[in-house]
């Protein structure tokens, strides 16, 4: 089970990506799920859209695809036992 | 920015004036639009579009006359709507506007304004200007913006006849943006295959049912070089196109563009490179696959020689847009 943070540009590819070759994916914006859900429903049909803690909590690997200047609205103790992959950057 | 064909930069005023002369060549030639972008960089000579546009708007008598993009984020949303509805009034009605985030960040900082509030700005500035085109006085709290009590903003733009279109660049909340307020949509695609883009027009399509909006004009922005052959148009492509792209790669960590990546994108991709027939081809299968409405050659870049830039405009009316017509009438579309 992979987590998306972030249900941007990068998330949303991602999440399509992952459902692509079979993974299941949690995907979750910065607000409650039903802000994504038309978008997920369109762009990554198949992925679950859920809140951030859940889709920590209910996922092994967790992707960061969330704008940096955003990261400090991870709570990092969340994360703890959880293989992160970060993939924010400067842009 | 052109180069002189002895490989000197032009002047800021030479670049100017030649573009007005593009401009009117566009119009004389009986193109639909002419669509200007903001910048605030080196090699770009247009930062205040709408002066550029006003000077068309009184040396054309026909062409439509846009910006691509008027960068909302680091604007003022009143002032915004008195500059295009002047250009409204000086231009009899053939103003056009496109908002967008804009694809380089200088304008933040320029400004004086946050780039951590990137997406807080956009939203509140598109709230006020929508206010601000929709109603004939407007009462306004905000946070990022002014407030504003039962207030009328001058000039009137007729009947709020100022065709509005967003320019996306594949985020998902600016298509939603973009339905939720009833607005056309403008996709810019500099990289990759045009079908790759037909979620986003479904998820647009989509969310003005939910929003009970309209679909309004869609259309796709890619960046084009017409010449009488495909080779000659191939090779200023790869160095001029190739330029661009890896002077704001090198800004943003993108590798360099190899022969492989601008093949590709000559060829399935994003590059609209070739000759008449190449590019007319193309073009009309970009807008039989996605159903679109308009389509926005975007020229010159990288600084091309100012001959390319007018054969480009050349071509492109007189001969690539006649046969795009031809083909899609002929597919039966």
């Amino acid at each position: 089970m992979i987590g998306i943070i972030g249900a941007g540009k990068l998330g949303m590819t991602l999440a399509k990506l992952g459902q692509n070759v079979g993974f299941r994916i949690n995907i979750a914006g910065s607000k409650e799920p039903d802000k994504i859900r038309l978008a997920v429903s369109v762009l990554a049909k198949g992925a679950t859209p859920m809140f951030v803690k859940d889709v920590i909590k209910s996922s092994d690997i967790i992707i960061l695809a969330l704008p940096l200047s955003q990261y400090r609205q991870i709570v990092p103790d969340q994360l703890k036992g959880k293989l992160v992959i970060d993939a924010m950057n400067y842009w | 920015m052109a180069f002189n064909e002895d490989g000197s930069k032009m002047t800021y005023r030479e670049s100017l004036q030649n573009i007005l002369k593009e401009g009117q060549l566009a119009d004389a030639l009986g193109i639909d639009i002419f669509a200007l972008g903001e910048h605030h960089r080196e090699e770009y000579s247009i930062s205040s579009p709408e002066i550029m546009l006003a000077a068309l708007a009184s040396s054309t008598s026909r062409i439509k006359l846009s910006t691509a993009v008027t960068v909302l984020s680091s604007d003022d949303p009143v002032r915004i709507y008195e500059r295009f509805a002047t250009l409204d009034g000086i231009s009899n009605g053939r103003a056009q506007i496109m908002l967008g985030r804009g694809s380089f960040t200088e304008s933040f900082p320029l400004f004086g304004y946050d780039l951590e509030k990137y997406t807080k700005l956009f939203d509140e500035k598109l709230a006020l200007f929508n206010e601000l085109i929709t109603k004939d006085k407007v009462t306004w709290s905000g946070e990022e913006t002014q407030n504003l009590a039962n207030q009328t903003v001058y000039p009137r733009i007729e009947k709020h006849q100022l065709p509005v279109f967003i320019g996306i660049g594949g985020t998902p909340e600016s298509v939603l943006r973009t339905a939720r307020y009833n607005y056309a949509m403008m996709i810019a695609i500099i990289g990759g295959e045009a079908i790759r883009f037909e979620p986003y027009i479904e998820l647009y399509k989509n969310a003005t049912e939910e929003y009970g909006t309209q679909v309004h004009q869609i259309g796709v922005h890619s960046h084009g070089i017409i010449t009488e052959t495909d080779q000659e148009a191939y090779d200023i492509g790869w160095k001029y196109i190739k330029q661009s792209m890896d002077k704001v790669g090198r800004d943003r960590g993108w590798p360099e563009m190899t022969q492989k990546r601008y093949d590709f994108e000559v060829g399935q991709g994003a590059y609209y490179v070739g000759s008449v027939e190449t590019v007319a081809q193309k073009i009309a299968q970009t807008t039989s696959e996605l159903g679109i409405d308009r389509f926005d050659l975007v020229y010159g870049t990288g600084g091309q020689l100012e001959k390319t830039r007018l054969e480009t405009i050349k071509l492109y009316a007189t001969k690539v847009i006649p046969r795009v017509k031809e083909i899609l009438v002929k597919a039966g579309d």
